[in-house]
């Protein structure tokens, strides 16, 4: 894995005004609100945040497992197949899912009534626009990837749960 | 950031994340220089729409030049963003104005690919 620098010096940051100020706070209450909508299957929840990860070079969320995802039988057999995933052998929902997220983080335009069609075969209106929702609190890594602010907690793969609010909490082996 | 439209379908789908939505991308134009902002938005519109962007005066400032190249690099891929097109930021604002400048643009960059996203895929 890369090592990097963080980009902005902590000390040069006053607490309150930009760093864990008014938007930071906004960013998390948004975040808390995507985190705690549960319509969609934890697995593809957690494959479209790791696709995020993979392609913001997010090295914490890469390092990172959902509890619930892993609760549910999610293992390092299907991250590995995240790269390739519209040739794997996942089911054609995830690969759905999975094809809405790439429309929004690298092309927009290629969203069309194809996808569209896709998606309402295997989601209900509420559960795509959950996605896409989860697509854009996953990308809140790409401010932490451009300040290079977004280090492992751990040399291993740790997990990722949230309280009842919705805050994330770090830590742990993810596997035994 | 959204359209009326877009909002208005994400807010009967997603009643409990819409009104913090709208209060990030409300934080979001209000901490960072606006001018700045403006400009950058400008430029992410006509990216992601693959749209030739030209700039709406000229010439731009050595500032706008940093923050615009930073933005372009930011919304096509932040991966590779070098060291020093954060350090030409912070040529001409602080720790502090960089870094609300960067969530700024994290949640304008967001809120763009999901009105295009959304408009053709949700119902």
């Amino acid at each position: 894995m890369t090592h990097y620098q963080p980009r902005l010096v902590a000390e040069d940051l006053t607490p309150g005004v930009a760093h864990k100020g008014p938007l930071d706070q906004g960013i998390a209450d948004f975040a808390a609100a995507v985190v705690n909508a549960k319509a969609v299957d934890p697995l593809i929840t957690e494959l479209v945040r790791l696709r995020c990860a993979q392609v913001h070079d997010c090295r914490l969320c890469g390092s990172l497992r959902n509890q619930e995802a892993l609760d549910q039988g999610f293992d390092e057999i299907m991250h590995s197949k995240i790269a390739r995933y519209e040739s794997s052998d996942f089911n054609p929902a995830i690969i759905a899912a999975l094809q809405l997220c790439d429309a929004i983080i690298l092309s927009p335009t290629a969203a069309n009534a194809t996808l569209k069609e896709k998606l309402q075969q295997y989601f209900s209106a509420a559960q795509i626009a959950e996605i896409c929702l989860d697509v854009m609190k996953w990308s809140q890594q790409k401010a932490l990837v451009a300040l290079r602010s977004e280090a492992p907690i751990s040399d291993t793969v740790s997990v990722l749960s949230f309280d009842q609010q919705g805050n994330p909490r770090l830590g742990g082996p993810a596997y035994s | 950031m959204l359209s009326k439209q877009v909002f208005a379908q994400i807010e009967a789908l997603q009643p409990s994340i819409a009104p913090p939505l709208r209060h990030m991308m409300q934080l979001a134009k209000q901490v960072a220089d606006p001018d700045l902002l403006e400009l950058c938005t400008g430029y992410i519109d006509a990216a992601l729409r693959l749209e030739n962007w030209t700039p709406p005066y000229s010439p731009l400032t050595d500032k706008e030049r940093a923050f615009i190249a930073f933005t372009e690099q930011f919304v096509t891929a932040v991966g590779t963003m070098k060291d020093e097109q954060v350090q030409d930021l912070l040529m001409f604002a602080s720790a502090d104005e960089v870094y609300a400048f960067v969530n700024s643009i994290y949640v304008t960059d967001m809120a763009k690919r999901l009105e295009l996203v959304a408009a053709k895929v949700l119902p």
